[in-house]
């Protein structure tokens, strides 16, 4: 080991990350090395700042209500999920804003009526929901998808297509996909030598 | 900027055929103005459950500029087209139209629409999106993007130009020769893009190899995907700026190696951000490709092209072209085609007489 | 009730166990933090530690042992992140938004402690905003969460060579920031 340990090393050493040979070698020059036994004693505090800073709440939230929030946002959303979501369907609605502002209105209009259930309604509901699993796969055909092949550029969507490509059935020279949804194809007239590019980009 | 509207009917050819009718639009101060449109042969024909629009118009246009010309983008809309959310275009880089000259642009387009909704009545119109002069100005609304596109193109264009005329010497003239004779049409593989994956628990998640080019202004740090069978998605790249000028896009290419060691430039990733000098940032994407009857083994990417905040471009040199990793999967640009066809067309001396002409 | 022909109503369940809902409330701060330092915003921190207990409690019968649950539901937490962070397209380092609600303080504390409190809090979000999205998961779930590295790394889907690089560039580019704010 050159005279000080590596930063990096110093680092992972501070909490034990590293493998066993490289434990004992960087701690064998920290108890011979006072400014690396500092460095290492300088990253445990850091650790040890890092938690407690980390549990700090943001400037000014009032922590009670918000949990009290999403708590309900919960209850509504695993509600929600099923109602919204067919089975089939991997993903729960990312955007919880418009799912809680009509569950927020409802909700307090279905507390009455899931209280006044009973019993043996509500334990029924909620097995139900509890036994649902989801299939983690998206029902994809909703998607637009654009294709780049010898034979020109395909779009599909819900089941439509539309298909553009040289007159003639001339293959492209060239084509191209842009991962933003856009596709190409070049050509060269055979007459005047000149490379024309077509392209579909999906605009929505 | 108004419209200056040029219609034109096309008559029907048969009886079981639709008359599409062709529209050319084109503002007032447009640097190209239209002489004449021949739509000869076009037309609309239901073919079973589809309907084929051949669409084949040759437009004779002249420079009414008082610059070269380099490059022209059209924008095509077709019912059809517009119909799904989508643009076309059709563009044409390699220019070389003094002022006052006139050239032709061809359409020809065949459009197939599976019959599901519209009216049924084909209709197409073609605006202007752009036009690139010799100073790369550009005129045009740029709704599509055209400007990057055509001047990337241009730039690339004086690169391969610069090149092959170096190699022009009395005593080598045979390597000019033999850089054409090189040049190959790369295999083209089925590439499907779509916004998000089909596959929400990919198989793994793997890492791209990076291919760092010394003299790129733009370093990728880091970039992984997800991966399952023959589609990737939600690409992620770590990126640096080592350029002294903030970056504002960045295109980065983007290598597959497929189950027999195949490798191909399966797509390219455009990123709009704000990288200041030495800045470090995030390329991250939602979206998926899918190689149909391909499986995914590896995958490595480059930067291929940055926009500088000044409007000015780095595009990758003849040099880092020649890199052995890059060199038979990127494929040649637009007006290295253009000269290798005309010598394999016409010979040598066409070729030179071409490249003087710049 | 009635409802408008072709409405859905949305019917809140209560958590459906006593310890669903100690599993919720014990975990919902740590989770809530450990989104937020990922995303850097409220708003969205609130958004996606929802689903985050959402996803966990439909999937509630891969875990044998909720009252175990606390490293699976910090993956199920960072991985939420991470892909809201793709979804979004771009990773920003954002400052916090304006809070609507007032400023609240712990009741005893001092002036002092208030100040003092502030300070750690803008160190820390000064020091987070400097790492990439990476080092920061990661050096949350290993120095905040106390996620073994092995963990961590099958969080990020990385090595654990990989996870390890992340870590240490995390605390060293921490410890050059306060260091240079000492100096």
């Amino acid at each position: 080991m050159s005279r000080h340990a590596r930063e990096i090393d110093l680092a992972l050493y501070a909490a034990g990350d590293m493998s066993l040979w490289n434990r004992i070698s960087v701690g064998l020059h920290t108890a011979n090395c006072e400014q690396c036994k500092a460095r290492v004693q300088a990253y445990r505090t850091d650790r040890e700042r890092l938690k407690q800073d980390a549990s700090e709440l943001p400037a000014g939230l009032n922590w009670e209500r918000l949990a009290a929030e999403m708590t309900a946002n919960i209850r509504v959303g695993l509600a929600a999920g099923e109602c919204v979501a067919p089975r089939g369907r991997k993903r729960v609605v990312a955007g919880w804003w418009p799912v809680a502002a009509v569950a927020g209105t409802v909700m307090m209009l279905s507390a009455a009526w899931w209280l006044n259930l009973p019993a043996s309604d509500t334990q029924s509901i909620s097995h139900a929901m509890r036994g649902l699993v989801h299939s983690r796969t998206v029902v994809a055909d909703e998607q637009p998808v654009i294709e780049a092949s010898s034979g020109g550029i395909k779009l599909s969507e819900n089941g439509s297509e539309l298909q553009v490509s040289q007159g003639g059935g001339a293959r492209p020279k060239a084509i191209s996909v842009s991962t933003e949804g856009s596709a190409s194809a070049r050509y060269i007239d055979s007459d005047t030598d000149q490379i024309t590019i077509t392209s579909v980009m999906n605009v929505q | 900027m108004s419209s200056r509207v040029i219609g034109f009917l096309i008559a029907a050819a048969a009886a079981s055929a639709q008359t599409p009718s062709l529209k050319i639009d084109l503002p007032k101060d447009s640097p190209i103005v239209v002489l004449s449109v021949d739509p000869a042969g076009s037309r609309a024909t239901p073919r079973g459950g589809a309907y084929l629009i051949d669409l084949h118009a040759s437009l004779s246009l002249r420079n009414s500029s008082q610059k070269h010309i380099r490059g022209v983008a059209l924008a095509v809309q077709s019912q059809e087209v517009t119909l799904l959310g989508t643009k076309a275009t059709v563009s044409v880089p390699s220019m070389n139209v003094a002022p006052g000259d006139a050239f032709s642009m061809h359409i020809d387009q065949t459009l197939t629409r599976t019959l599901r909704g519209g009216d049924g009545t084909p209709s197409v119109e073609v605006q202007l999106d752009g036009v690139l002069f010799d100073d790369l100005s550009f005129y045009g609304p740029d709704k599509l993007h055209s400007q990057r596109t055509l001047t990337v193109w241009e730039l690339e264009a004086r690169r391969d130009r610069s090149y092959f005329k170096n190699l022009l010497t009395p005593a080598s003239a045979e390597a000019l020769r033999s850089e054409m004779l090189r040049q190959v049409d790369l295999p083209q593989t089925r590439v499907q893009v779509r916004g998000r994956a089909t596959n929400a628990d990919p198989d793994r998640e793997v890492q791209f190899a990076l291919l760092n080019l010394p003299d790129s202004p733009v370093d990728l740090t880091g970039g992984t995907a997800r991966v399952s069978g023959d589609e990737a998605s939600a690409p992620r790249f770590d990126v640096r700026s080592l350029s002294k000028r903030p970056v504002r896009h960045m295109e980065i290419g983007w290598i597959v190696k497929d189950q027999d060691g195949h490798e191909f430039l399966a797509a390219s990733l455009p990123a709009d951000l704000s990288l200041a000098p030495g800045q470090v940032s995030q390329v991250v994407q939602d979206s998926a490709l899918r190689f149909p009857g391909t499986s995914i083994q590896s995958m490595k990417a480059f930067v291929s092209a940055v926009e500088f905040g000044d409007g000015n471009y780095w595009i990758l040199s003849r040099k880092a072209l020649e890199d052995p990793q890059l060199r038979s999967i990127v494929g040649p640009s637009p007006e290295e085609q253009r000269l290798s066809q005309i010598y394999r067309k016409k010979g040598l001396n066409a070729l030179v007489d071409e490249l003087k002409k710049f | 009730m009635s409802e408008a022909p072709g409405s859905t109503r949305f019917d809140a369940v209560p958590l459906s166990s006593e310890r669903e809902t100690r599993f919720v409330s014990e975990n919902m701060r740590r989770v809530f933090l450990l989104i937020y330092r990922i995303v850097g915003n409220v708003a969205d921190a609130q958004d996606l530690a929802q689903e985050a207990f959402i996803k966990a409690l439909q999937r509630r019968d891969q875990l044998k042992d909720l009252d175990k649950a606390a490293h699976w539901l910090s993956r199920i937490a960072s991985n939420t992140a991470i892909d809201f962070l793709r979804r979004s397209g771009r990773v920003s380092f954002s400052d916090l938004e304006d809070l609507p609600e007032p400023f609240v303080s712990s009741p005893g504390e001092s002036p002092e402690e208030l100040v003092l409190r502030s300070e750690h809090r803008e160190r820390l979000e000064a020091g987070l905003d400097i790492l990439t999205v990476r080092e920061r998961t990661a050096l949350l779930l290993r120095d905040v969460e106390d996620m073994p590295a092995e963990d961590v790394a099958a969080r990020l889907n990385c090595s654990k060579a990989t996870v390890r690089s992340h870590i240490a560039n995390a605390r060293v580019k921490l410890r050059r920031h306060f260091e240079r704010r000492k100096a």
